[in-house]
This record gives structure tokens, C-alpha cells and sequence, in this order.
């Protein structure tokens, strides 16, 4: 479907993945509603949504309270008269050995990652059911395929999301329900301020583990999606390696993302107090897309990286040929 | 079109609402309603079939339940819209003078074809399999389909879901499926459509109300649920029992020896023939805004429809120079209009083979002017169910009645009630009663008011007179 | 791209069940002129129209479900599903009793206005009303269109095709269908207000009989015929339709 004057609707779009979507929807010509738990925030997405040439409508919302996500699908309709995609964005997470965390901060993420999401799903199927068309995306993770330590409980949330998907699509499918589709994307680690307002409690401070790609990037997949609606979406060469990875070693894949998570998510020389984080309170601020973890950048640079190692490796080849 | 084909699957081939709808559909085209509108219609396959073992005709019956009803998983996809558009596809291009809409009736489908007015049956039955429940364990039926007929109902916001369960004379029917009549309560656009382009301008909707109601019990919003209806048991027998019903369950051998249905919360409109009154604002709003006249037709049973019709029948071929001395109580819905008015015989619907049926029969025969001739056709329902009448009964009040010749025809004596070769068999019988007419030019509404004034007999009949404008 | 070629602004409301589109053009304290558009067309073949009315009204052009840039329900609107969406989006923009220019097919959906809303309506002006009593069969419909493309301008073609591509074929022909057997000659009585019937002295899909039919079951109807021109005159003679439809701004008698 066309991107132009579609009405999408973004949880999370305070900052990061939802903020970058939010945008470039806007850019796209969609009319966007916002919904973050800050209102500050949103107020902000919203002007720069509506500078990049798209409508926005900010609704602040905590994706726990099932009530609020459906007054936010409810004022989408209201103020732009249809829904006609849902992007599931909104989550948070704890750095944490298993003993360590609070129950209830564990209940808490799997209330927003899981809970949250099956909340914009009854809130949104029912206007894509009566339209007819529309698209709900869910932004899950690869840590869905191969999971990781310390963070046991955004991996199990994020497992449950693909499932949900997967579920929604086959129902929706039996149900008749052609026009309405249910995808998954699947991103490796994002240049996000997601890893500075986290929980934490083990004694390290967390860092974005490379390789980091753009939330820009995520975004362009979310739009992509909306144009042409697909099952699951993995985002960057990384993602789709680990899901080879799990496939074809996945004793393999699992200790290595282990000691990789160890040495490189956590800082091993910046020790950092125990913080229940952006779990019960929003983060300060305005928010922004990314968290200073130069995603961009090192996109750029592993793609001239690699640009080179091709050419060369071209070039060598062509001699050994021309010989 | 798939979806018209996808409502024709889910719909019921034996519901009266189906047959009025394809029986006029196909009067209109010049056709009859042979083998109910769909099957053969042969004698030498008729009496094939009724020369079976009994107990494998009995089998057959149950056999076309499973067969009719469809799987629980496609409930979802039965749709109201689909059922009016797949009624407004069988009638001809039109324009109309008359429609007819309202309830079940076969004197409603007689009187449709004479006034050649187009019949929308406000309740249609779709049927789901179901071979979970016995069929004399109305609370488990009901508890087990109830999610059903929520969904249906939820779906379909211009219907209400009657869940009909009736172990007397539906049995083998039951054994297999489980039976939701949707009735309408909204227009709906299809047929507001249908009655602004087809009807001609000025023309007279006819809206046919049963009164008749029944105890129900709410299962969900627009959702019903009826245990028994209306037929050869009484409405007090299907709730208390008592000793016929216990003989009866004996006979099948049931484990059961009473029903014990769920307690009912208020009275409605009987799942079959009853009217359901939601519908009439909308149809009062259509007619005056589109200049329409709005004539209705209120009986209490629908049953009573069918003297006043035949009456009229005797007096519109007077009228017409046709014969006035036939008559051809045809039963449910073994009702051919084109053949009754080929043969120049005057139409008399019984309701069933049941005891109301042959009194109302008989009644009618007492007051009117003697027939010459009486040619009875009964429908089978696959089991003596409480109430049936035996055919020998029939035999004996035609022959008394006519005075030249009275006689049952087009069933096999010997099979019956389990004549499963009957649907085969009514249209060769009508077929082969000389001698044949042209078919009489249509009756007018006027005409309908005209002889109420000029006759003397007395109906259990209210016509509303046109809307003073 | 000139400031002639495009619209002012585009308005979207939520209306009838889904973001309705609208392209204006025209001064804001101007009266209104809504222009409704006809079967797989949306506002873009009104903009010569509102071009040449630019300085005495604010043309406002809405897009119907399914057609342009208005995204519509999967099963296509009867004529009846339009112009009850016409009739919402009228009431959520204040804008009912406005002068209302129809076009082609787009003349059914104004007219039918009349059967559940008539109080919406303001003076009508419908240019080559479809579809003729005596020829509303699919063969009839597509050989007349076909006649008529010799008396349109080539330039309609790619507004055409565009808009055609947005309403998809299978919308088209389910709504061609219902239109095929709308009888609009039984709800013309009904129109409470002036109009003015214009027809393309040209035009092979409305020929003059039946633009006559309709001027004359009309309350308080009258003929003007456009002369060299086709079905399309919005496109084609926007000068002289804007000649016809200046007067009804002043609120001067039809």
C-alpha cells in the first residue's frame, strides 16, 4: 500500500526505533500518531513530523494499561478517520544475572514488551479487520532467534512477540481476512538511547554491542513493510548471519553470543550502580533516535570497509584472470 | 458470485424461507420447483430410493443432515449480506408491482406467484454440523453451539440467530446438524437496493407478519435459543413431556424418557415462521420515502394464511374462466405455484403431515364449496415423529370431501413418513393430472381488496388498507 | 511547475469511515464550490474548472472512498455507500448547502443526496448526468465512452490513467455495476434546489434526449448545452462552465 496518506500509528515513538519510524512515515506523507509515555517528548516528534511534511497527532500512552491503547486507537480514527498501519515498537529492558533482578522489574518488562504489544494488536486488528486492509508490524529482535544473557526477560519477550505474530497471521489468514497482514522485524543492535535508560544490575555499564546499525535503517525496513507487507524481516548482514548461525551450529551460535554479550555489551572497565532505569518512570528529556553509539557512522564505515575488501578482492582476481 | 455460491452452500435445501425464495425465483422465470429447486425430479428414482430398507432410507435422512450442515469452522464466513444478495439473485430483472417480504409461508408463496411479485423471506436457515450432542439434550445442544450462534449474530449486526432444536420432527436431521435460522432486523442495503431499483415506482410492498411467538432463552446478544417448534407437539409438551414423548423417546430409543430444556427468559418470535417486528420501521421508511405503498399481512399461525389464499386462488380463476373445482393441498415445502395454476387447481399449503395441519384441512373443507377434485401431496420427514398424521387419514378426508375423485398422490404409502423419494416424486404427480391451462394473467393488490369486499367467509387475517398518504 | 497547475492546499478529514482527501484552490473567504467527481476519477480533472473560478470561489474538490487520493473499504460503495460518505464529509466540514458541481457518474451520487439528506444540497450543477434510462447495459456504457475520447482533450488521458490506477480495476467494475442500475430519473422529483443541467452538445454518453428527461423531471431545472464539446466539460471548456456556475455563487436563481 502507498506510504502517502496512510495513517500509521507508532508506539514508542519517543525515540529510537519508533521516533526514526515515526519520521519516516511523516517524510513518506503518512499521517502518524505518536504514543510514548512522555508527553514533552512526543510534543517534539510531533513538530518534527509535521516539519518533514506528514500530520501528527501525539497521544502519550503507557502500553500496559490496555484501556489507554485502545483510546489511542480510538483517537487515531477520530482525528484521521482509519488506521491503516501499526507499528509495535515500544520496550524496555534490564541488564541483569537472573538472581539478581527484581521480580517485579522482571514482571514490569514482560507487562510492557509482551503485554504492550498484545495491546496494539486488540486495539488495531479491528479496525484492519473492518477496513479490510492494513498492516500490523511488530518490531521484535534478533536476540528472538538467538537469545542472550542478562537479558532474559526482553529475549523472552521478544520470542513471544515473532510468535504473535506468526499466530495473528495464520488466525487472520483462516479468518478470511486477506488485506490484513501481520509482520515481524527483526533488528540487530541499534544505535538507540534504548541501552543508556535501561535497568542494570550488574555492576557494568552497558554499551550498544557492535556491530551497531542506524535506527534510520529499521525505519526504512518499517516502510518498506507498509509498502510491501512480508512475514519476517531481519535488518542488516548481522541479523541474517545469526539466524544462519542458529540454524545450521545453533550450540555454536548460543556460546558465542554468550561470551560475545560478556566482553563487548558490557563495558569491562566502566563499572556503573544498580538502577531499575526507565522500567516504572520515562526517562528525562526530550528523547532523541540515536543514543551516540555512531551507528551511522560505523554503518558508513563497515560499507567502505567491506566496498574496499570487494574491490580488491576484485581486482586481485582480474590479474590472477588476466594472466 | 462466490460469495452467492458460498451462501447457496451454507444455506439449507428443505428450509421453507429457501424454497419460497427459489420457488418464485423460478415461477418467475417460467419454471417449476421440481426436486425442491435442486434435485431430480423422477418417479422411477423416487421409488427406488422409498424401496430401500427402512432402516437405510432412515439412514439417508440423517445422511442429508451431515450433508447439509457445514463444517463448525466455516460458521465464521456465513454472512447475511451474502444470504440477501444470493434471494435477490433469484428473481429476474423486474421492474416488479409488487414485492413480497416478511415470513415463511407456503400460501404466501402461492399468493407471490399469482401477484408475480418477487418473495424476500426474512428468515433463511443455515445450518453447522453437529455430531457432539444428542439429540434429546436440548442444554448441551444449546451450551454447545451458543458460541456459534455469537459469532454469527456478531458478524452479522442486521440478523438475529434463532438456534432451532427440535427432537420431534427435525430427529434425523439433528443427529448431524444443528440448526441457526437468521432472521432479519435490518433492511440492509442489498435489499433497500433491490426493492429502489426493482420495484416499479408507485409499486406496493406486501409485508407478511406471523405473530406466532414461542419461549426462548437468550444466549448472547441476538442470540436465541428455541427448543421445539411449531408442528404435531405442543409448545407445553416440549417443555414438560409427558406420556406421548416418553413412548416416542422409547420408540428411538433414546436414553432419555423427557426433554429437559433450558429455562426460557421470554417469548419471541417463532424461529421458523415467526416475524420478527424489528424489521418493519425500516421497510415504513423505504416505502415512504420511495413513494411505496405498504400493505400488510398479519396471521397468528401460518397456517392461516392458507384458506384465505386458496379462496383467492378459486376466485382470481373464476375471474381468469379457469376451473374452480381442484384442489391441491400441497405440504412444507413441496409447493409448486406453477404447477397449481397450470392444472387450474386451487392451492391449499399445509403447514407439515401433522395433526394442526389436517384439522385446518379439514375445517376448510367443511366450509368451502365442494372441490370435484383433491389431490393431497405429504412431505416425509424421515420418522413418525409425535403427531403425524398416517396417510390413510389424508386418503379418507380427500375422498369424503371431493365430489368426483380424492386421493394422495405423488407418495409411496408404504414408505411414508420415510418416503425419501417424495421430493423425486411431487412434480411427476402434478405433472401427470390433466388437463393443463394457460397460466392466468396476474392478480393485482387491488384485486386482493376487492375480494375481501365481495366475500362473505370470515379469515383469521388482518390486510392493513393502503397508508392514508 | 507554475502556481496554475496545482491546488492552493489539501485538506484531509476524517469522514465516512476513512481520511477523506480534498484539493482546493480559490480565495478562503470566498463562497464554496464542491466539485464531485465521476467513476475512476478523483478532484485532479477538476482543476481547469477551479482555475478558471479562482477568483470568485474556493473550489474544494473531495476525493470519494476509493478514488483518488481517499483510501476506500475493500468492497466498493453503491451509489448510495457514496453519497452517504459525500454527506458525512459535507456535515464534518461544515460545508452542506454549498454550490455543488457534479460530473458524469458523480451526478448520481449528488442526486442521491436528495433521498436521505436533501437539506445538504445547494444549488446543483450537474454536468453530463449519467447513466441514460434507455442504454444502462455494459456494452451501451463502454461504446459510448469509447465514442466520446475523440472530443476530449488528449491532456485528460494521463489524469485519467493515474486515477484509474489508483481506484484499481476491480473497484472500478463493481462500482460501474452499481451505477449501471441506480435509477436516478425516480430521485430527480425529489431535488429541493435550482439546477442546471449542462451537457457537451457532443457528448455521446449523455445525448440530448435524455439530458432533456432530466431538466424535465427536475423541480426546477434547466438545459444548457456547452457547444463542440464532449462528456468531460470540466476539462475540456472549464471557461464556460465557469460562466454557468458564477451566478449560482451570488445565490441567483438557477
Amino acid at each position: 500500500m502507498r506510504v502517502r496518506d496512510s495513517v500509521v500509528v507508532v508506539t514508542g515513538a519517543s525515540s529510537g526505533i519508533g521516533r526514526a519510524t515515526a519520521l519516516a512515515c511523516a517524510s513518506a506523507g503518512a499521517a502518524v500518531v505518536l504514543a510514548a509515555r512522555r508527553a514533552d517528548a512526543l510534543a517534539e516528534v510531533a513538530r518534527e513530523c509535521e516539519a518533514a511534511g506528514g500530520q501528527a497527532l501525539a497521544v502519550p500512552t503507557d502500553v500496559t494499561d490496555a484501556d489507554a491503547v485502545q483510546a489511542l486507537a480510538r483517537r487515531a480514527v477520530e482525528r484521521f478517520g482509519r488506521i491503516d498501519a501499526w507499528v509495535n515498537c515500544a520496550a524496555v529492558t534490564a541488564f541483569a544475572p537472573f538472581l539478581e533482578i527484581p521480580l517485579e522489574e522482571f514482571r514490569r518488562i514482560i507487562d510492557v514488551d509482551v503485554m504492550g504489544y498484545v495491546h496494539g494488536a486488540r486495539a488495531a486488528l479491528p479496525y484492519l479487520r473492518d477496513q479490510g486492509k492494513g498492516v500490523l508490524i511488530n518490531v521484535s529482535s534478533v536476540v528472538a532467534v538467538v537469545p542472550q544473557p542478562y537479558t532474559h526477560a526482553y529475549s523472552m519477550a521478544k520470542a513471544a512477540v515473532r510468535v504473535l505474530s506468526a499466530s495473528l497471521r495464520q488466525e487472520l489468514r483462516l479468518d478470511g481476512a486477506k488485506g490484513v497482514k501481520v509482520c515481524t522485524v527483526m533488528p540487530p543492535t541499534i544505535d538507540t538511547p534504548f541501552f543508556d535508560h535501561t535497568a542494570n544490575y550488574t555492576g557494568r555499564k552497558a554499551k550498544a554491542m557492535p556491530p551497531v546499525y542506524s535506527a534510520e535503517r529499521v525505519a526504512r525496513t518499517i516502510v518498506d513493510l507498509i509498502r510491501v507487507p512480508r512475514r519476517e524481516v531481519m535488518v542488516g548482514p548481522m541479523a541474517r548471519n545469526l539466524l544462519m548461525q542458529s540454524k545450521f551450529a545453533p550450540g555454536l551460535a548460543e556460546r558465542m553470543m554468550g561470551s560475545q554479550v560478556d566482553k563487548m555489551h558490557l563495558y569491562r572497565t566502566k563499572p556503573a550502580p544498580a538502577t531499575s532505569g526507565n522500567l516504572f518512570e520515562p526517562a528525562p528529556g526530550t528523547g532523541s533516535v540515536s543514543g551516540g553509539w555512531h551507528g551511522r557512522r560505523q554503518t558508513a564505515l563497515r560499507r567502505v570497509a567491506s566496498t574496499a575488501a570487494l574491490l580488491t578482492g576484485g581486482m586481485v582476481a582480474a590479474r590472477r584472470w588476466g594472466r | 458470485m462466490s460469495a452467492r455460491l458460498r451462501a447457496a452452500r451454507y444455506l439449507v435445501d428443505f428450509d421453507s424461507g429457501v424454497n419460497a425464495a427459489r420457488a418464485v425465483g423460478r415461477y418467475l422465470r417460467g419454471k417449476d420447483h421440481r426436486g425442491m429447486s435442486v434435485g431430480p425430479s423422477s418417479r422411477l428414482l423416487a421409488d427406488l430410493t422409498s424401496s430401500l430398507p427402512t432402516r437405510v432410507r432412515r439412514g439417508t435422512f440423517s445422511a442429508m443432515g451431515v450433508q447439509q450442515g457445514i463444517p463448525l469452522d466455516r460458521a465464521r464466513r456465513i454472512s447475511a449480506d451474502d444470504i440477501a444478495d444470493w434471494v435477490t439473485a433469484q428473481y429476474p430483472g423486474g421492474p416488479y408491482p409488487v414485492v413480497m417480504i416478511g415470513s415463511a409461508s407456503g400460501a404466501a408463496v402461492h399468493l407471490a406467484a399469482a401477484l408475480r411479485a418477487p418473495y424476500l423471506p426474512q428468515t433463511t436457515l443455515a445450518a453447522v454440523r453437529e455430531l457432539g450432542t444428542h439429540p434429546d439434550d436440548p442444554r448441551a445442544a444449546m451450551e454447545a453451539l451458543a458460541p456459534t450462534a455469537q459469532l454469527v449474530a456478531q458478524r452479522n449486526p442486521e440478523v438475529a440467530v434463532h438456534h432451532m432444536h427440535d427432537p420431534a420432527q427435525d430427529r434425523p436431521m439433528l443427529e448431524g446438524m444443528a440448526y441457526l435460522r437468521l432472521k432479519r432486523r435490518l433492511l440492509g442495503r442489498t435489499w433497500e437496493r433491490f426493492l429502489e431499483e426493482r420495484l416499479a415506482p408507485g409499486g406496493t410492498i406486501v409485508l407478511v407478519e406471523c405473530t406466532r411467538t414461542w419461549r426462548t432463552r437468550q444466549v448472547g446478544e441476538r442470540a436465541y435459543f428455541q427448543f421445539g417448534c411449531l408442528g404435531g407437539v405442543s409448545e407445553e409438551e416440549y417443555h414438560d413431556s409427558g406420556p406421548r414423548i416418553a413412548d416416542y423417546l422409547a420408540r428411538e430409543r433414546s436414553p432419555w424418557r423427557r426433554w429437559e430444556p433450558p429455562e426460557t427468559d421470554a417469548r419471541r418470535p417463532e424461529a421458523e415462521w415467526g416475524f420478527d417486528p424489528a424489521l418493519r420501521p425500516d421497510l415504513e421508511r423505504l416505502a415512504e420515502r420511495c413513494g411505496y405503498q405498504l400493505r400488510r399481512l398479519v396471521v397468528e399461525e401460518p397456517q392461516d394464511l392458507s384458506d384465505f389464499v386458496a379462496d383467492l386462488h378459486r376466485w382470481w380463476y373464476r375471474r381468469r374462466g379457469l376451473p374452480t373445482e381442484r384442489l391441491l393441498p400441497q405440504s412444507y415445502v413441496q409447493w409448486d405455484p406453477l404447477w397449481a395454476q397450470r392444472l387450474g387447481a386451487v392451492p391449499f399449503w399445509l403447514r407439515f403431515n401433522m395433526q394442526p395441519s389436517f384439522e385446518d384441512l379439514q375445517r376448510y373443507l367443511h366450509h368451502a364449496d365442494p372441490y370435484d377434485e383433491i389431490y393431497v401431496n405429504l412431505f416425509s420427514q424421515g420418522l413418525w415423529s409425535p403427531g403425524v398424521v398416517p396417510v390413510h387419514h389424508w386418503r379418507e378426508l380427500a375422498a369424503s370431501a371431493a365430489r368426483v375423485r380424492g386421493q394422495v398422490i405423488g407418495v409411496d404409502e408404504d414408505a411414508y413418513p420415510l418416503d425419501a423419494g417424495s421430493t423425486m416424486r411431487y412434480q411427476p404427480a402434478f405433472a401427470a393430472l390433466p388437463p393443463r391451462h394457460p397460466l392466468p394473467a396476474p392478480l393485482d393488490v387491488a384485486e386482493i381488496d376487492r375480494f375481501l369486499q365481495s366475500t362473505t367467509a370470515s379469515y383469521r387475517l388482518t390486510w392493513s388498507g393502503p397508508a392514508s398518504a | 511547475m507554475g502556481p496554475l497547475t496545482r491546488w492552493d492546499t489539501h485538506e484531509f478529514t476524517a469522514a465516512a469511515g476513512t481520511r477523506v482527501h480534498a484539493a482546493l484552490l480559490g480565495p478562503r473567504d470566498a463562497p464554496t464550490v464542491v466539485c464531485v467527481h465521476g467513476l475512476g476519477c478523483s478532484h485532479r480533472y477538476f482543476l481547469p474548472l477551479a482555475r478558471a473560478l479562482r477568483r470568485d470561489a474556493r473550489v474544494v474538490a473531495p476525493d470519494l472512498p476509493g478514488f483518488g487520493r481517499t483510501r476506500g473499504p475493500s468492497r466498493a460503495l453503491d451509489v448510495r455507500g457514496q453519497s452517504r460518505a459525500l454527506a458525512d464529509w459535507l456535515r464534518a466540514t461544515a460545508r452542506g448547502g454549498a454550490v455543488l458541481v457534479a460530473n458524469s457518474t458523480g451526478c448520481q451520487t449528488a442526486v442521491d443526496l436528495a433521498v436521505h439528506s436533501p437539506e445538504l444540497l445547494g444549488p446543483l450543477v450537474l454536468v453530463g448526468p449519467t447513466v441514460d434510462r434507455r442504454a444502462r447495459t455494459l456494452p451501451q456504457q463502454v461504446g459510448r465512452l469509447l465514442a466520446d475520447t475523440p472530443w476530449e482533450r488528449p491532456t485528460l488521458g494521463p489524469v485519467l490513467l493515474r486515477d484509474w490506477a489508483a481506484c484499481g480495476a476491480r473497484r472500478y467494475a463493481a462500482t460501474f455495476a452499481y451505477l449501471l442500475s441506480d435509477p436516478i430519473e425516480r430521485k430527480l422529483p425529489h431535488v429541493p434546489v435550482p439546477t442546471v443541467v449542462v451537457r457537451g452538445a457532443r457528448d455521446p454518453v449523455v445525448p440530448r434526449e435524455w439530458a432533456e428527461e432530466v431538466t424535465r423531471r427536475l423541480s426546477a431545472g434547466r438545459l444548457e448545452e456547452v457547444p463542440g464539446v464532449g462528456h468531460t466539460v470540466n476539462w475540456s471548456a472549464p471557461e464556460r462552465l465557469a460562466r454557468i456556475v458564477r451566478p449560482l455563487l451570488a445565490g441567483e436563481p438557477a
